[in-house]
């Protein structure tokens, strides 16, 4: 087809450019490489707050699980921008960071959340409870709560509300439904339901304690194995690395608009301001919505920028899609930073409101409060006016339009219309 | 889904090397798909609203076999033409979540069924008081709550000794109408008025606050019907069918309780169909291009799209599940496909402008 032939002569022609465009998928790379680090370092101290506090359960070994689990979120949360485009991610993300979950699945929950689904056969199926699942007239041995079984119940089903895995799950253990609807206070549960003996409440406190610890050493082996694809030689690396690099620009563009658009300004923020529902927050049980959105924005900036701030405050950084776009049109260069800036902006403000104690998350979104509303939405406005720049961004170095990768219509065309 | 998405790859554009070519007619791609399609549609979908809310009076009042019988096929037809505008996705209907409010669908989470079960529950006479649903959550003001009133609580409602419970559900069914066929004047009012989004397109090309000019206008048309098919693929026909017989979802399919998913479906390829083939239209800039092969393999494409649509000869939530039919369900959306990836790609192209993100890209 005539559009591959350009494309090749195109990179033959400017190899100068090429180059360019090869040291920005690098700092992509190289970033991608200490987010999934970092995330995994801080899931490794999650772990060791998450054992302090089965060995010794109390409010305080609770309380620093969760602070250790809320530090694990900000570079996981930073690394959302590299799932669009890069398929070993994309397929790998689900088994992490699934949400929303039909908690059910898992624990015992209050009355408030309903016996059924209409969707999901296994809304209440309660794995910690129940040694023997019966759902639907089959039968699912779960006596040994290990690694194995919380996989296989994982979107069991092909319900992708079964979220057996990942931080949400750990979240809710840690957690608790949250069920002050849209007035302040996250989950609740008490440390007393992972205590020993009779001081045990919401029973089964031996087999909680067994998910809390499968869940999370299984969200470090899927981290690793996420460090590993993007260390030299890695698959996602390598993925980037022989591909031609304007595709690799597309990826990078792909996971910056995806993220803007459709998941964060569509999936996480708008649905749950036009239902003014509180369980419509990416981080329910926790109430750490705000800084899951934030952090998520900040991503985008990194991979524009080409500029990562590590947990340790050691900074990753090298040739940008910012100088690539600075070279050819510094207009739009200012334009996108500026952009990436005010949609940073609209996020801090959810932020400090929230963190100050002033309004949360679940909160703004509420029915008639309208100060909330309008917060929530100025940050959807935005993320879509940040999109549109984002669109310009690959208009200007001629990526072009989508297209799906070997398909028919493109090697020939000519078998779409027999 | 998420499986056909991380499959993409971008291509160099060959309209950034093709400076021979006349620039296409985005100006008059814009009247023609504004006057051809848009209009049409949103007046139809007026009318229907109009319709709903006195065949639902009807039935409230008198509540009988018969007008429940009445109140279902308003309903329908109201989909029908809901469904018609659906693709639709620039202008006023883009803004204050009113896709949302007119249909709320998927409901993943069932977020939108609790609402629906405590509203009916709660039996708060202020929801269904005059402009009672303003300013609620989208699961109770659009029609897929209408539906659920309708097709789960309307033989309730008609028999001889109604409980109070089942005037309240007519009552809010009757105030869903209302709402939703002031919200569809209201979005035809906002083009045809003066000063109104259809005058904002017709002067897109000297610039005013809604478009820079009128390449901007013809690529939320492109938007529009790239979309529009994503979401058939994506939302309406995978989902349902899940990954294989046994995996298949029949509750999944939109619109399931009035078993009018194809219907919906075959609503939206006509509008696509038309946002392609209208007069000046994307097939037309085509032709116009040098490119009327592609032109012509397109139209065949759709017309063998709709055909296909109109095959199967059973509701989507019956041909699931059933292994002849469900084969023809599974053709259609590689047809669609097709379609989609040569729209979003080489057409764009030619035509010279670029798809973008739409609300697809994502999860």
């Amino acid at each position: 087809m005539r559009w591959l032939v350009v494309a090749a002569a195109l990179s033959l022609a400017a190899p100068a450019q090429a180059a360019d465009k090869n040291a920005v998928l690098k700092t992509y790379s190289d970033i991608a490489l200490a987010i999934y680090e970092d995330s995994l370092t801080t899931a490794r101290q999650m772990q060791t707050s998450i054992n302090k506090f089965l060995k010794q359960p109390s409010a305080e070994t609770q309380e620093a699980a969760k602070q250790a689990w809320l530090a694990a979120r900000v570079p996981y949360q930073q690394s959302e921008v590299y799932r669009f485009g890069n398929t070993i991610v994309d397929d790998w993300e689900g088994k992490v960071n699934a949400w929303p979950l039909d908690e059910g699945l898992i624990d015992y929950v209050d009355a408030s959340y309903g016996k059924d689904s209409e969707e999901n056969s296994f809304y209440t199926a309660n794995v910690i409870a129940n040694p023997v699942l019966l759902v639907s007239g089959k039968k699912t041995d779960a006596s040994v709560i290990d690694a194995k079984l919380i996989r296989s119940l994982h979107e069991i089903d092909d319900v992708e509300a079964n979220v057996a895995t990942g931080y949400h799950a750990v979240e809710f253990l840690l957690w608790g439904q949250d069920l002050n609807g849209t007035e302040p206070g996250a989950g609740a549960r008490p440390w007393t339901d992972f205590a020993r003996g009779k001081d045990c409440t919401g029973g089964n406190c031996q087999r909680r304690g067994e998910y809390l610890q499968a869940a999370t050493s299984l969200l470090i082996a899927d981290l690793e194995e996420m460090v590993a694809n993007w260390k030299a030689g890695g698959a996602a690396r390598k993925a980037l690395e022989d591909g031609q690099p304007t595709q690799g620009l597309a990826v990078m563009l792909k996971g910056m608009g995806s993220l803007s658009y459709g998941e964060l300004a569509g999936e996480r923020m708008k649905l749950g301001l036009l239902l003014h529902d509180p369980e419509e927050e990416h981080d329910c049980f926790s109430d750490n919505t705000h800084n899951s959105h934030y952090f998520n924005q900040v991503g985008i900036r990194n991979v524009y920028l080409g500029r990562y701030k590590r947990i340790s405050g050691d900074v990753v950084d090298g040739t940008s899609l910012s100088d690539l776009i600075k070279a050819k049109t510094p207009d739009l260069d200012t334009e996108m930073r500026g952009k990436l800036e005010a949609a940073l902006g609209t996020l801090d403000v959810i932020r400090q409101s929230a963190e100050n104690g002033k309004m949360s998350y679940d909160q703004m979104i509420g029915e008639g409060n309208a100060s909330g509303n309008k917060m929530v939405q100025n940050a959807i406005d935005a993320l879509l006016d940040q999109t549109k720049s984002i669109e310009k961004v690959i208009a200007a170095l001629d990526i072009g339009s989508l297209e799906f990768e070997g398909s028919d219509s493109l090697d020939n065309p000519s078998a779409v219309f027999k | 889904m998420r499986v056909a998405f991380v499959s993409i790859i971008f291509c160099v554009a060959v309209v950034a090397t093709s400076p021979v070519r006349a620039q296409p007619d985005y100006r008059l791609l814009n009247q023609s798909l504004t006057d051809g399609v848009v209009l049409p549609a949103y007046m139809g979908m007026a009318n229907a609203m109009t319709d709903l809310v006195k065949t639902t009076q009807t039935f409230c009042t008198t509540p009988t076999s018969a007008t429940l019988a009445d109140a279902k096929g308003a309903y329908r037809t109201a989909m029908a033409a809901w469904q018609r505008a659906q693709p639709i996705a620039i202008g006023p209907v883009t803004l204050g979540g009113r896709v949302s409010r007119i249909q709320f669908w998927p409901d993943k989470r069932g977020t939108a069924a609790r609402q629906i079960r405590r509203a009916l529950k709660a039996q708060d006479p202020a929801l269904v008081a005059a402009g009672g649903l303003r300013g609620r959550s989208v699961a109770l003001q659009n029609l897929t709550a209408y539906e659920r009133i309708i097709f789960d609580h309307g033989e309730k409602i008609a028999s001889t000794s109604p409980a109070a419970r089942d005037r309240y559900a007519c009552a809010l069914a009757l105030a869903i109408a209302r709402f939703q066929a002031t919200l569809a004047a209201q979005i035809r009012d906002d083009w045809t008025k003066p000063g109104g989004f259809r005058d904002k397109v017709m002067t897109a090309a000297d610039g005013n606050e809604n478009f820079a000019d009128a390449k901007e206008a013809s690529t939320q048309f492109l938007k529009s019907l790239v979309g529009g098919l994503d979401a058939v693929i994506l939302v309406k026909l995978s989902r349902p069918l899940g990954k294989s017989l046994d995996g298949a979802r029949p509750k999944r399919a939109e619109s399931w309780r009035s078993r009018h998913s194809l219907d919906n479906i075959r609503a939206n390829l006509k509008t696509a169909q038309a946002l392609y083939e209208s007069p000046g239209g994307f097939g037309d800039l085509l032709t116009a291009n040098g490119a009327g092969p592609l032109d012509d393999g397109l139209r065949k494409s759709f017309k063998e799209a709709v055909a296909l649509a109109q095959t199967i000869d059973r509701p989507l939530y019956d041909a699931v599940t059933d292994p002849v039919a469900r084969k023809q369900v599974e053709t259609l959306r590689e047809q669609l496909k097709d379609l989609h990836l040569l729209i979003a790609g080489p057409v764009a192209s030619e035509v010279g402008l670029v798809a973008g993100f739409n609300a697809m890209d994502g999860d």
